[in-house]
């Protein structure tokens, strides 16, 4: 059963990744768009509905994670406040996850029982 | 066009001065010969003449020649005869002068016992023979002589020419080539009482009246031990010296009536005396010879004991592990010059194959060393001549005098502004190899003519270069080493990083899959999911492993310490080790205290627990594996027990290493990484981890954990048994 009409927007460089995230959140009933690195994230946001939440990757390119952050945080005020979890395989992530307005941190290879927890939790 | 020219000009004066100082000498020697009217003898200087020929050379043959001329042409023999006669005379100096220098190779001083046999035999008795013979002939042919009176005329004019070689030529030549008197008040004094028993002796011997019975001192042989004394003590300068003044005291007893030497005629008394001298003189010079030759062995055999001291502290520096090919280069530089001398300069092969840089310079004098560093040391240099030579055909070169016209040792400008402020003389250059490349040239440069390189000097320099070349060859072996790990540490945190990212998508299809099915009756499919997520898991397990590798060998293992009660974290490992163990039909059991609280990194110690379990269900065979923790001394320690197959003493020893495990590589899987990961998180943390293990009943893992530590403390894992 659907539970939002506003998709989840995945941001990962890696087309296995962003799948697997796609199809574990669509068993669980949610939405998904995806985008390949930062600047496809944000042509989405400035021309799309806005998602509920954002998975972001942190290491991408030509965009990575905290370029985005600090590109979107220029938006207005109600795209600068969607929700952005860090998703990082890095075990610098929690240090990392100081230094931008992220509101959870997961890391990699994923607890699927976290990510469903969090992702419920922001999207309304 | 003749010049006059200042060395012309000193021969003249020499010969002059030597002309006058002979006619003097002889005729106040004459005084003697006139008393005796059975031989017509003068007293021509025959030993001054000789040490004037090996002091100043055959220059002085002139004044020689003319000052014997003189001396003969005064006397009642004819001008012809007094022509052969002065030509013999000058023909003895030069004889004897150059049987010296030329035969037993005399060059100044009575440094060796051949010197003082060349004195004796050549000189004194061989050239004074040439001299009497020639002399007493011309008389006797003259008629200035009758034929009986000829045989005791040579006599006596050989003898007397023997005895003044024999006792001035020495003490000429060691006091004028004296260059100053200092030496250590003992000596002083004992030569001061040297001077008083000779003097004593002498006059006690010479002086007394002529009676039969002479008390002991009154034996002339007593001044053999006088001579002997001084002969031991004070070389040949001191020998030379005692018998002159033994002579001197002679001459007068015999010219007076005095001494044990008064015979009937003088002439008899003078051979007498003469022949005690000489034989005091032959036996004293011979000894101070032989003790110059001893103290020169002893010399050389220290200087011998010195170099090897140095040439093996070369070793032991080189073996240490220097590292630095600089550092190599200036301790060869310094240790060439120490051990050989005088400066050492190091060219080493470059990119370019025409060229050469100096790497490394030193030298003994330390003005010279500084001076030529700063503008010699990294320069370049062509690389021709003694260089390519040495470098093409990897021989050494020898040479022994250089020739201002050949290539020089260093071809460049800042060298030949070097050699014109401190010429080289001599120079030997070797090739500077290691197994592998030719490194470059070693060159030792002399900066005084007078000590040319010799072959002994080539092999020493020979031997430093070949050290060197080791040091140098494992310098590189090492730094290629330390790459090597570098790369490969590298490449394993690529590699786990690289294996992370398809892992992370593979594990959340898996687990989410499981979620889909969680519901569903049919088990087959949940359970084939659990197993491939067990297999994902494992994979997940290794690919960190990989990543901990690198970041531990990297130096960067870094612990994050929380508040942690370590009961619980092992309750919660052991629980995802709960499929496992009952895959492998092998009961977990956790026993001990149920609360350890301590101050630790989580996730390390969930990996080191991790690791610790799941070896006990590789390896336990089925058997029940038991967990224990609990407190000890305020430390945590947690056992893991297995029962299973054991480790034999030798990988004992060796299997917290990288890559080591106790099985067969086929048999159980895995990088062989685990337990090092484990010792090395543990020793991070302060702690320590032994094991103990009997093959074929199970081994006993121990890890000791203080409760908090701030410092890492660097332990040794052992086996205890």
């Amino acid at each position: 059963m659907p539970r939002t009409d506003r998709p989840v927007l995945v941001v990962d460089d890696d087309p296995d990744m962003r799948e697997a995230l796609k199809d574990t959140l669509a068993s669980e009933g949610y939405r998904t768009e995806l985008a390949g690195d930062g600047q496809e994230a944000l042509d989405y946001i400035r021309s799309k509905p806005m998602p509920s939440v954002i998975l972001l990757d942190w290491n991408m390119a030509p965009m990575s994670g905290p370029q985005f952050m600090v590109e979107l945080a220029k938006e207005r005020a109600t795209v600068a406040a969607i929700p952005v979890v860090l998703v990082t395989a890095d075990a610098k992530g929690a240090e990392k996850a100081q230094c931008h307005p992220f509101v959870a941190f997961l890391a990699k290879p994923l607890d699927l029982d976290a990510l469903l927890d969090i992702v419920a939790r922001y999207s309304v | 066009m003749m010049t006059i020219d200042r060395k012309s000009l000193n021969i003249v004066a020499t010969n002059a001065m030597v002309l006058a100082l002979y006619v003097a000498l002889a005729k106040s020697g004459s005084v003697l010969s006139a008393t005796d009217t059975s031989a017509v003898l003068d007293g021509a200087p025959a030993g001054l003449a000789m040490a004037g020929i090996l002091l100043l050379g055959y220059r002085i043959v002139p004044g020689l020649g003319l000052g014997a001329l003189v001396v003969w042409a005064s006397t009642r023999a004819s001008t012809p005869v007094a022509l052969v006669i002065a030509a013999g005379d000058t023909l003895e100096a030069v004889l004897g002068g150059w049987a010296m220098r030329r035969l037993v190779g005399f060059d100044g001083a009575f440094g060796r016992l051949r010197h003082v046999g060349g004195l004796i035999v050549p000189a004194a008795m061989m050239s004074t023979l040439v001299c009497a013979t020639i002399g007493v002939a011309s008389l006797t042919l003259g008629g200035f002589i009758s034929a009986e009176q000829s045989w005791s005329a040579w006599q006596a004019w050989w003898v007397r020419d023997m005895l003044d070689v024999l006792v001035t030529v020495p003490v000429v030549v060691a006091w004028v080539s004296v260059r100053s008197l200092k030496c250590p008040a003992s000596r002083a004094l004992e030569a001061t009482l040297l001077g008083c028993v000779l003097l004593g002796e002498s006059a006690t011997i010479f002086l007394r009246a002529p009676v039969p019975h002479a008390h002991l001192f009154q034996h002339p042989y007593v001044l053999f031990l006088v001579f002997i004394w001084a002969a031991l003590r004070f070389d040949v300068r001191g020998a030379a010296t005692a018998t002159a003044v033994a002579f001197v005291f002679g001459l007068y007893s015999v010219a007076h009536g005095t001494g044990p030497f008064v015979r009937e005629s003088l002439a008899e008394g003078l051979l007498a005396l003469q022949t005690f001298i000489g034989c005091a003189a032959v036996t004293s010079l011979v000894v101070a010879g032989a003790m110059s030759d001893r103290a020169r062995a002893i010399r050389e055999a220290h200087d011998q004991a010195r170099k090897l001291q140095v040439l093996a502290a070369a070793s032991t520096s080189f073996a240490q592990a220097i590292h630095e090919t600089g550092t190599i280069l200036r301790e060869l530089a310094r240790l060439c010059t120490e051990v050989v001398g005088d400066s050492c300069v190091i060219q080493l092969a470059s990119d370019d194959p025409a060229e050469l840089t100096v790497a490394a310079f030193d030298s003994r004098n330390r003005a010279v060393g500084e001076a030529a560093e700063t503008f010699l040391v990294g320069q370049h240099a062509l690389r021709t001549g003694v260089t390519e030579r040495v470098l093409t055909t990897l021989s050494d070169v020898l040479i022994p005098v250089v020739d201002a016209q050949a290539a020089p040792v260093v071809s460049s400008r800042a060298f030949a502004e070097f050699t014109r402020q401190c010429p080289v003389y001599s120079a030997v250059a070797v090739p500077l190899e290691t197994a592998t490349e030719v490194f470059g040239v070693v060159a030792l440069l002399r900066h005084s003519a007078r000590k040319p390189y010799t072959d002994n000097e080539l092999t020493v320099l020979r031997d430093l270069a070949d050290r060197a070349g080791l040091a140098l060859y494992n310098a590189k072996l090492y730094d290629e080493l330390r790459a090597a790990v570098v790369v490969r540490d590298e490449f394993l945190a690529i590699a786990g990083h690289e294996l992370k990212t398809p892992l992370a998508a593979l594990l959340m299809q898996i687990q989410s899959l499981q979620r889909v099915v969680r519901n569903d009756p049919s088990p087959t499919v949940r359970d084939r999911l659990a197993k491939a997520a067990r297999s994902g898991l494992r994979m997940e397990r290794l690919t960190n492993q990989l990543l901990d590798v690198s970041r531990i060998a990297g130096g960067k293992l870094t612990l994050e310490p929380e508040r942690l009660e370590l009961g619980e974290l092992l309750r919660e490992v052991a629980a995802r080790f709960a499929d496992a163990s009952a895959a492998a039909h092998s009961p977990m059991a956790i026993k001990g205290e149920t609360e350890v609280n301590g101050y630790w990194d989580r996730m390390r110690l969930d990996e080191v627990i991790s690791n610790l379990l799941s070896n006990a269900m590789k390896y336990g065979q089925g058997k029940p594996v038991e967990i224990d923790l609990h407190t000890e001394n305020g430390d945590a320690v947690l056992q893991v027990t297995d029962h299973g197959i054991g480790i034999d003493e030798a990988h004992q020893r060796k299997m917290f290493q990288k890559f080591e495990r106790a099985v067969a590589v086929r048999e159980f899987g895995g990088f062989g990484l685990g337990l090092w990961i484990t010792r090395k998180i543990v020793e991070e943390s302060g702690g320590r981890i032994v094991v103990q293990s009997t093959p074929g009943q199970g081994s006993v893992f121990t890890v000791r954990l203080p409760r908090e530590h701030q410092h890492s403390t660097h332990g040794e894992p052992h086996a205890a048994n």
